[in-house]
């Protein structure tokens, strides 16, 4: 079993961590940290001889190696006599003009330096005794060029989301800005950037000429191994040391299938590994609340063709070729073809090259693609998890899926796992080729059980959420036929109590179909608008059925 | 020899640019002023900062950066707070009662001059005066004690420029008179050395006067030579401690062709991106891989800041002009200029298509050989062709 530390939450968030953790957690990119920091620590004299920039897909490590630089600069007794590292805040709401960014250095450097406290109530005299905002702002530059000078201390600043600050600034400042980066001495910046759209928005901005670019690129699967390795620390069974050694294709496949994000493959790792009580869905689900504005964003500045394409692919989650796609979306090949060239130029899509003319797309930002499931996945729809099964089906073979079913099994019964994991759990192995046929029956078992004890939260105003979640439980177990079973709980004093037929009308009206010989009168009762979604439930039934007999026939030569 | 890439360099990243400091230093001992005539990315900063920090016997290079400056007074404002800023003023003052005295005369009628170190008295009341008189007579009357000072002026067209926006082509005509009179009334060990990432001739003669500039003296600064090319390629590699095939430079360099030491800066950051990446020694194979990168990344930031400049150098409709014929260029390789006048009749048309033409050569995205336009950098050109459609 692994102890769970909150992972997902601390890499997302790595200033959660101390310094020691963050510093004693970071295994991979350990060559482009001392690249650059061998840069930085040789710089005194021409300091700073070059700004960076470490760019990087959402999830890729920008903060945390921004973090530990300036963590190393901290510990450095030959740097930190002369340079001061000050990290910025991830969201700097407040500044929205040049001077608002000096001053927030003064606040940084008040805090980090007891030679310069006061400086900004100095600025802020400055200010009262200041005609115009523009002579303010060189004011204040130049009173916080000269104390440093004073001290004989350079800085460093290390600013995440970096073109959030500066699209606020007006042109002048910007102006002013390239001016300090090209030409002043005193002052060095490390910043961080996400690229694709909101990244192309900030090169309108002169300055970024002056800065070296760093790119964090996917980890190789040496890194993915040293990265699992670290997440494994302390557990005394050593699984993935195993792994590792007996099943190394295992990490290569979850490498390919996160795209080497750190993020992603963490998130995976911790999925797989929670047993306890389904809490690290949680924190998925707030990770992707957090994204979604994002995430948004990014669709919505596509056009609607490319949406189309980009929707197309993320629920197909596995690549496709054009024709796959051109099928799909009922849309010619060349007029794919040519929204895919853009799409992958600007880095949404990813072109997989293969030895035909027939070349494989799929979206670039698994982790994207995984929101995207989540977010936009039809209801009920096993789409939702196939990023899920898929891992599973790249990590584990069938004895693990059963062992994992089991564990699934037994949280449930002991009803304390979270109602959202269970859900996706169920649906995810269900779909799984190796789950046979018999832990299967066993899984829904102990699903409806859990689903009957109603240790899931409900009411008659059930969050879309969960409603989501419990219809894709009764999709399933029509799938199974059990329909004698669902006919009486929806039947029931409990389901009548929670007004389960008026919550689920078009799957009660489904049953009712699959029963009409035993209720002829009632599948007459529905009304006609509901025709159309009872009609696709039955549809989507019937699919469902089919697959999980082939999983069965599958299963048993497995 | 670190591989800076974007930031002018100083110290011993910069690559010796001799030829070029010694046609500065003849230039000056004439008693030019000067203007660096370069496109960007050439290392005109560079240069500066090194006739800055390494002057020889008798010089002391002043280096002013006036991108951000928008109007007269804000210019010779900065120029003022630059001059006192330097140790050699700061020396000249404390050495020379006379100049100490020249200088107490023209500060004190200035407002919001701060002084470090430089102890001198003012009295509140006679704060009547503007930089642009004050800084024209002490550049006047300063008495340098035989010590040339030589003010370089950083950004001088995008000034101009700024000017021009925010109050008119009468203020900006106005300006490049005064600095005009400002070099004729100096003392003759005051010169000045003028450059800018805009072509400072373009906007002048935009504005309709180029008489303005034509008292400078022009230093061009070429591109680096196949043999440069050769060192600064292999120092850079050398010092980040990468391997490479004793027939990769060659290949480098014939894959930049236009040798601005930025273009092979950036070559050499993505060979040093390779070889983290692989662990193996830069060969051929690399260098192509290196090429692929560069010029098929959408979101590059040095190659997207030669898109975003044009913004800068044109107004709207001259702006998609110049973008439409780059994007010509970009195609065909090499296009006679016939063909991008083919279209045109009137005569106003045909100055309007010369000017930008003339513009995108001076800023270097372009040559003209033989009377067809090529694009300087094939890494460019690359880069343009595929992203700028």
């Amino acid at each position: 079993m692994v102890t769970i530390n909150k992972t997902i939450s601390y890499i997302y968030n790595p200033d959660n961590q101390s310094k020691e953790q963050l510093i004693n957690n970071f295994v991979v990119r350990v060559d482009l940290f001392k690249r650059i920091f061998t840069e930085i620590k040789t710089t005194k004299s021409n300091f700073p001889e070059q700004h960076y920039i470490i760019e990087g897909k959402r999830g890729m490590g920008k903060t945390t190696m921004l973090l530990r630089l300036s963590y190393e600069i901290e510990n450095d007794p030959d740097l930190n006599a002369w340079l001061i590292p000050l990290v910025f805040n991830e969201e700097e709401y407040s500044i929205n003009t040049l001077f608002k960014f000096w001053e927030r250095v003064a606040v940084l450097l008040e805090e980090n330096d007891a030679d310069f406290i006061g400086l900004l109530g100095e600025m802020n005299k400055l200010y009262e005794n200041c005609a115009e905002r523009d002579i303010y702002e060189e004011d204040v530059f130049k009173l916080l060029i000269k104390r440093l000078r004073h001290h004989d201390k350079k800085i460093l600043l290390f600013i995440d989301n970096f073109g959030d600050i500066f699209n606020k600034f007006k042109p002048r400042e910007v102006q002013r800005l390239r001016e300090v980066l090209q030409s002043n001495n005193d002052i060095g910046i490390v910043a961080g950037s996400s690229i694709i759209l909101e990244a192309f928005h900030d090169m309108k901005h002169p300055f970024y000429e002056f800065f070296k670019i760093y790119r964090l690129r996917g980890l190789d699967r040496k890194e993915t191994e040293d990265l699992l390795l670290k997440l494994d620390e302390g557990n005394s069974e050593g699984t993935i040391k195993f792994i590792i050694e007996n099943y190394g294709g295992r990490v290569e496949a979850l490498r390919r299938l996160t795209g080497g994000v750190i993020r992603t493959v963490v998130l995976l790792f911790e999925i797989f590994s929670d047993d306890k009580n389904g809490d690290t869905f949680k924190d998925l689900e707030t990770l992707l609340d957090r994204v979604t504005p994002l995430y948004k964003h990014r669709m919505d500045e596509l056009s609607s063709a490319q949406q189309e394409i980009v929707e197309t692919l993320a629920l197909g989650w596995d690549g496709m070729t054009v024709k796959e796609i051109a099928r799909k979306t009922k849309e010619e090949s060349k007029v794919i073809s040519a929204q895919l060239g853009q799409l992958v130029k600007n880095e949404i899509v990813t072109k997989i090259e293969t030895h035909t003319k027939n070349h494989i797309y799929q979206i670039d930002e698994r982790f994207f693609n995984i929101w995207y499931l989540m977010r936009h996945g039809k209801k009920g729809d096993v789409n939702k998890v196939k990023w899920l099964v898929r891992f599973l089906e790249e990590w584990c073979d069938e004895k693990d899926i059963i062992a994992k079913s089991q564990r699934i099994i037994k949280a449930l019964k002991l009803g304390e796992y979270d109602h959202t994991a269970a859900a996706y759990w169920i649906q995810a192995l269900a779909e799984t080729k190796y789950l046979p046929a018999v832990e299967k029956e066993e899984l829904t078992n102990a699903s409806v059980h859990f689903f009957e004890e109603g240790k899931a939260i409900y009411s008659p105003t059930l969050p879309h959420s969960e409603h989501v979640i419990y219809e894709s439980i009764l999709l399933v177990l029509l799938s199974e036929r059990h329909f004698d079973y669902l006919y009486n709980y929806f039947t029931s004093e409990q389901g009548q109590q929670f007004y389960l037929k008026d919550h689920f009308k078009p799957i009660w009206y489904a049953l009712m179909y699959y029963m009409r010989d035993q209720y002829p009168n009632e599948y007459l009762k529905m009304g006609e608008e509901l025709r159309v979604t009872v009609e696709e439930i039955i549809a989507k039934v019937a699919q469902m059925s089919i697959e999980y007999a082939v999983s069965e026939n599958k299963a048993q030569f497995l | 020899m670190k591989n800076i890439v974007g930031k002018p360099v100083s110290g011993e990243n910069f690559f010796p640019r001799n030829t070029v400091i010694e046609k500065i230093y003849r230039k000056l001992a004439g008693g030019d002023n000067l203007f660096m005539a370069a496109p960007r990315r050439v290392g005109k900063t560079s240069i500066m900062y090194w006739l800055r920090d390494n002057p020889k016997k008798g010089y002391v290079f002043i280096y002013v950066n006036t991108e951000a400056v928008n109007s007269i007074e804000d210019f010779f404002k900065k120029l003022f707070d630059e001059l006192l800023e330097s140790d050699a003023l700061k020396g000249l003052i404390k050495a020379s009662e006379k100049s100490k005295s020249v200088f107490e005369m023209v500060t004190k009628h200035l407002k919001n001059i701060k002084i470090y170190g430089v102890e001198v008295a003012f009295n509140e009341e006679e704060k009547t005066g503007k930089y642009s008189h004050e800084f024209k007579r002490l550049m006047e009357r300063l008495d340098t004690e035989g010590v040339h000072i030589v003010l370089m002026i950083d950004e001088f067209p995008s000034t101009i420029e700024n000017i021009k926006k925010l109050k008119g082509d009468a203020e900006a005509i106005h300006f490049l008179q005064l600095n005009r009179e400002l070099r004729q009334i100096s003392s003759s060990s005051i010169q000045f050395i003028y450059t800018g990432s805009i072509g400072l001739p373009i906007v002048v003669s935009r504005i309709g006067v180029p008489s303005a500039i034509n008292d400078l003296n022009t230093v061009e600064v070429p591109p680096l030579s196949n043999e440069e090319g050769k060192m600064l390629a292999s120092a850079l590699l050398n010092s980040n401690e990468i391997p490479f095939a004793d027939n990769t430079i060659p290949y480098l360099l014939e894959k930049v062709k236009w040798l601005m030491p930025f273009f092979i800066q950036l070559a050499v950051q993505e060979l040093i991106d390779e070889y983290d990446n692989t662990k193996r020694e830069i060969d051929i194979a690399a260098i192509d891989r290196a090429f692929n990168k560069i010029c098929n990344r959408r979101n590059n930031i040095f190659l997207e800041s030669y898109h975003t400049r044009l913004q800068d150098a044109f107004t709207n409709g001259d702006y998609q002009l110049a973008l439409s014929f780059l994007e010509k260029i970009a195609a065909e390789n090499s296009i006679p200029v016939a063909n991008l006048f083919q279209n045109t009749k009137d005569e106003n048309t045909k100055k309007q298509y010369r000017s930008i033409l003339r513009t995108l050569e001076f800023d270097g995205y372009i040559f003209n050989s033989n009377e067809n336009y090529s694009f300087n950098s094939p890494i460019l050109q690359q880069w343009w062709k595929l992203y700028m459609r």
